[in-house]
């Protein structure tokens, strides 16, 4: 009779502890839940000020800016780095593309062969798509022209578009 | 209870343990052990998250701020909630270099001794010039674009502590003025004695924390000296020699150098290309001059020959019709 009561406690004990134990780790998971998912939602605040500060950077990074002006690219670089694939990692970007807003001509991407008859000069990617549509700008695309033999500047209105790199690619 | 007497005479009469106290202690102390292991663990995983997460935030801080058409741009300091370490270093290899960023804030538990620094945040299209460790819950920023003799960089000038510019030259004690004064811990003064225990700048010669010797009366050039250290600097790299140790000045210039290279092959090429369409500049084989230059770069004292180049390319475009940039 005796042992049988002290069974029952070494019984009771043991499923108190296991209960308590299993507790602990349903109150850990839960911990980890709710910071897991405010961690993510923390990360998608910091890329989408990355994005943000990073589309004013590249308008005005030297080796797009057109002759010092704010938010002016230069449409005669741009065709110059199309070979220059080495500043796609410096510039932290998936890729680039500079759609002329208007005027319009054909909706034609530029090539060498086109330049400047075209409206989308896209650098680094091949993406028929652009990934971050709502990630864009607008800005003045600016190029040399020559006019009666004089060389004048000539800016019409267009949107800087980037793909980025997702955060932890 | 009914004790009995050993044979030795010694009594049996002592604290009885039974199994189930036996088994509660240990088991217990067991569980106590690894959850006060684990919650070691997670404080300090978090702290690591923190720390990186805040280098992430210091890094992307500077994006929006390039400048464009401005000289230098000062912005608002930015005030953590507490103390916090900055460690700046920078690695010159790779195509264009890198700077890489590590923060420690100071523990809230405990001792209250700063935690070990997060994970490193490298970026490779910013030039942080800084002291290696800096400290404090304010931190201050300015930022300085620098030409040669077209834009090549913004120098991102980082500081906690407070700088006392003892009589600059005119030029630059406007230059200074603007920097935000002293809501951005930078004073000008007259003197050393005015300067209590801020970190003292000079131009005359006086005994203080960095010297600067200036080759013009603009100080368009010249040497900072700092820590028994030469620092050779032209235009607006003055303000990084000032404000940056010495390695990590040496190595942005460094990396400056690399940018300029690559960026006077990209002149070189637009000048190629734009010369098929009227704009005829002349300017190609000074720009592949001044890649050649930029690319041989070794040491600081380098800069000023570079320089010597790139302003004779300045008065070439600035007499052109057709300009390169």
């Amino acid at each position: 009779m005796k042992e049988k009561k002290a069974q029952l406690k070494i019984q009771q004990m043991s499923f108190m502890l296991i209960a308590v134990f299993v507790f602990f780790m349903l109150v850990l998971l839960f911990y980890l839940v709710i910071s897991l998912s405010g961690l993510k939602n923390t990360a998608k605040n910091l890329e989408s000020d990355r994005v943000a500060g990073m589309i004013t950077k590249i308008a005005s990074t030297p080796e797009l800016i057109f002759e010092d002006q704010p938010y002016s690219i230069d449409a005669d670089k741009l065709m110059v780095l199309k070979n220059q694939p080495n500043y796609l990692s410096f510039l932290g970007i998936n890729g680039l593309t500079v759609e002329r807003v208007y005027p319009k001509v054909k909706g034609v991407e530029c090539s060498l062969g086109n330049y400047p008859e075209c409206d989308t000069i896209k650098l680094f990617t091949d993406n028929e798509e652009t990934e971050s549509a709502n990630e864009g700008a607008f800005v003045a695309l600016c190029r040399k022209v020559s006019i009666e033999g004089r060389a004048e500047n000539k800016c019409e209105l267009a949107r800087l578009l980037i793909n980025i790199k997702p955060v932890g690619k | 209870m009914n004790y009995k007497k050993s044979r030795y005479g010694l009594s049996k009469k002592g604290f009885e343990m039974s199994f189930a106290w036996l088994f509660a202690i240990i088991v217990g102390s067991a569980i106590l052990i690894l959850a006060v292991y684990f919650a070691v663990k997670l404080i300090n995983t978090e702290q690591n998250g923190v720390n990186t997460q805040t280098a992430k935030e210091f890094a992307n801080l500077f994006d929006p701020l390039q400048t464009s058409v401005e000289e230098s741009k000062v912005a608002a300091p930015l005030e953590l909630m507490t103390e916090t370490q900055v460690y700046t270093s920078c690695n010159p290899s790779g195509e264009f270099g890198t700077n890489i960023i590590r923060l420690a804030e100071r523990s809230t538990f405990g001792d209250k001794n700063f935690t070990k620094p997060g994970e490193e945040i490298s970026v490779n299209n910013q030039y942080i010039f800084s002291e290696n460790k800096i400290q404090g819950k304010k931190f201050y920023f300015f930022i300085k674009s620098f030409n040669m003799p077209f834009k090549i960089a913004d120098l991102m000038i980082v500081y906690s502590e407070k700088y006392c510019f003892v009589s600059p030259p005119a030029l630059l004690n406007t230059e200074i003025g603007n920097l935000g004064g002293e809501s951005h811990n930078i004073i000008i003064k007259d003197s050393v004695n005015g300067c209590g225990n801020a970190v003292t700048v000079c131009f005359n010669g006086e005994k203080c924390n960095i010297n600067v010797i200036c080759s013009t009366d603009d100080c368009e050039s010249g040497v900072v000296k700092k820590e028994n250290k030469e620092i050779y600097f032209i235009n607006s790299l003055i303000y990084s020699a000032i404000f940056s140790s010495y390695d990590n000045y040496r190595c942005n210039v460094q990396r400056i150098a690399k940018r300029l290279s690559h960026l006077s092959e990209l002149y070189a090429d637009k000048a190629r290309f734009v010369s098929g369409k009227g704009c005829e500049t002349g300017l190609y084989g000074d720009m592949v001059v001044l890649k050649e230059a930029a690319e041989s770069y070794s040491k600081l004292e380098d800069l000023t020959q570079i320089d010597g180049l790139a302003r004779e390319i300045k008065i070439k475009n600035d007499n052109l019709i057709c300009q390169l940039f």
